[in-house]
């Protein structure tokens, strides 16, 4: 049986969709046989986002009503081997799936595929409870911003609420700006973990790659030159089980910030 | 003769509200209404047994007691007239300081962290081992003793009892609540790094550090009623 994990924030816009096509990616480049689930009916992105929309025939919803077999509503990537999409139904609403059907989705899925990553909506209402009703592992994204810590609290709680068998959350950080970090401008990670007590699996930096790769349909995995790229690839080998320490988001720091820095002048 | 309103919470019947024989009843319910506002969301959709001791309601008073109530979110069970035995058994348990001490037994301990969105309510004093994030309630009839970071709203004392105090490592609420005294940190005060002690101090909560008692600062007061 796969890892069925769901990708989930509570708040909008921090990056949900592009953590699940970049680590879902990531994870077929490295060999495993890997699904992607857009939950978010009624909004689906995640087709968009790897560059798929145009093969989209049947989607989740036509799956759980029977109007088509898994199978065909499977859509296989062009780039990578062992990357499967299946597309949220753009025409439906979140109501029109069950947490009982979602379960029993990721089930059969789970049976077929190493991974199955589920693309959950932003909010806590039914659709959120649909796309956690058959995951076994929670990832957290959150931005270091005081709301969308709030917001990633919000959501650990209630997957911690929920029964049956299922892993602690795992807390991916997106969009981090090294320097405003160092100037305290923004959030430490330290203090993000402090406050929601759960394990980091990743810190992704912010990129401007990711902008255009998003447009592009061609996830960031892809560019060899992609900071956020290569931070999902770390990420994907850590949910395979190796250890790969942290990447240290001060490597880019210029000359002369790191001559400060050794000879003890700038921030430690 | 009772002179004060008092609101008890007992787990069998819902909450036992006692008001005084004498004076005005309009007045009373007067009170009655500033108390349970003061109270915050605590009591909606309790159930109550009103005492009035030896007053005689009439049927328009009744009305307008359930009117009180229902404003409050509370709903208006049985009014008892009267010596009746319960009553006069409330009525001769001390008022104050005593009260939370009548909880003692039943402390409630959770032992996780209290995320976003949680509520803890306990008729009783409450322990928590880990935190109370931001956007978490927790809410005491007794104290709240927080071993970890209290980053929420805690309510202590909240069926009247001003000597009831809230406690933590990390004392950093986004509100305090004892009894009918809100309190929230002055803007921009730096927090401090040793465990603290939230208690009322005449109208104000005041927060002292828990080792000497040293008194460190007033919280700025967001209303402080007085009904007794």
């Amino acid at each position: 049986m796969g890892q069925v994990i769901v990708v989930t924030s509570g708040k909008g816009g921090v990056g949900k969709t592009t953590t699940t096509a970049n680590l879902g990616t990531a994870l077929a480049q490295q060999g495993n046989k890997v699904v992607l689930v857009d939950a978010d009916i009624g909004l689906r992105n995640l087709d968009v986002v790897m560059g798929l929309e145009n093969r989209i025939v049947y989607d989740l919803v036509d799956v759980v009503e029977g109007n088509a077999r898994l199978k065909q509503a499977l859509i296989k990537d062009k780039r990578v081997e062992n990357l499967y999409l299946l597309a949220a139904a753009q025409t439906r609403e979140k109501k029109d799936v069950t947490a009982e059907q979602m379960r029993d989705l990721c089930e059969q899925l789970a049976r077929e595929f190493d991974f199955v990553l589920i693309d959950c909506p932003a909010g806590i209402e039914d659709g959120f409870k649909n796309a956690i009703a058959g995951a076994q592992k929670a990832i957290i994204v959150a931005n270091p911003e005081v709301s969308s810590v709030r917001d990633a609290d919000r959501v650990i709680g209630l997957w911690d609420a929920q029964d049956g068998d299922r892993s602690p959350a795992m807390l991916i950080v997106n969009r981090v700006r090294p320097r405003m970090v160092a100037r305290g401008d923004m959030l430490e990670i330290d203090d993000m973990l402090e406050m929601l007590a759960v394990d980091l699996l990743g810190v992704v930096p912010e990129d401007d790659h990711i902008i255009v790769s998003t447009n592009r349909g061609e996830p960031a995995v892809f560019s060899k030159d992609s900071k956020a790229g290569k931070a999902f690839q770390n990420i994907a080998r850590r949910l395979m089980g190796e250890s790969v320490p942290i990447m240290d988001l001060e490597a880019d720091e210029s000359i002369w910030a790191k001559f400060k820095r050794i000879v003890g002048l700038g921030r430690s | 003769m009772r002179q004060e309103i008092a609101i008890r919470g007992t787990t069998r019947t819902g909450l036992v509200l006692l008001l005084p024989d004498e004076g005005d009843f309009d007045a009373v319910l007067e009170r009655l209404a500033e108390r349970l506002a003061g109270s915050g969301r605590f009591f909606a959709g309790g159930r109550v047994t009103v005492h009035v001791g030896n007053r005689q309601l009439s049927p328009a008073d009744r009305e307008k007691l359930a009117e009180t109530l229902q404003r409050a979110g509370l709903v208006l069970l049985t009014v008892k007239e009267g010596g009746d035995p319960v009553a006069a058994e409330e009525l001769r348990r001390p008022v104050g300081p005593s009260a939370a001490q009548s909880h003692s037994g039943s402390a409630l301990v959770i032992t996780r962290t209290v995320r976003s969105g949680q509520e803890i309510r306990h008729d009783g004093d409450i322990i928590i081992l880990g935190d109370v994030n931001p956007g978490a309630v927790v809410v005491a009839s007794g104290h709240i003793v927080v071993m970890g970071a209290l980053r929420g709203v805690a309510h202590a004392g909240c069926t009247g009892n001003r000597d009831a105090i809230v406690a933590a490592t990390k004392l950093r609420p986004t509100q305090l609540r004892i009894a009918d005294v809100i309190g929230r940190a002055p803007d921009g005060d730096a927090p401090q790094s040793y465990p603290e002690v939230a208690r009322i101090r005449g109208e104000l909560i005041v927060v002292e550090a828990s080792a000497d008692r040293r008194q460190v600062g007033a919280l700025e007061a967001v209303s402080a009623k007085e009904d007794r």
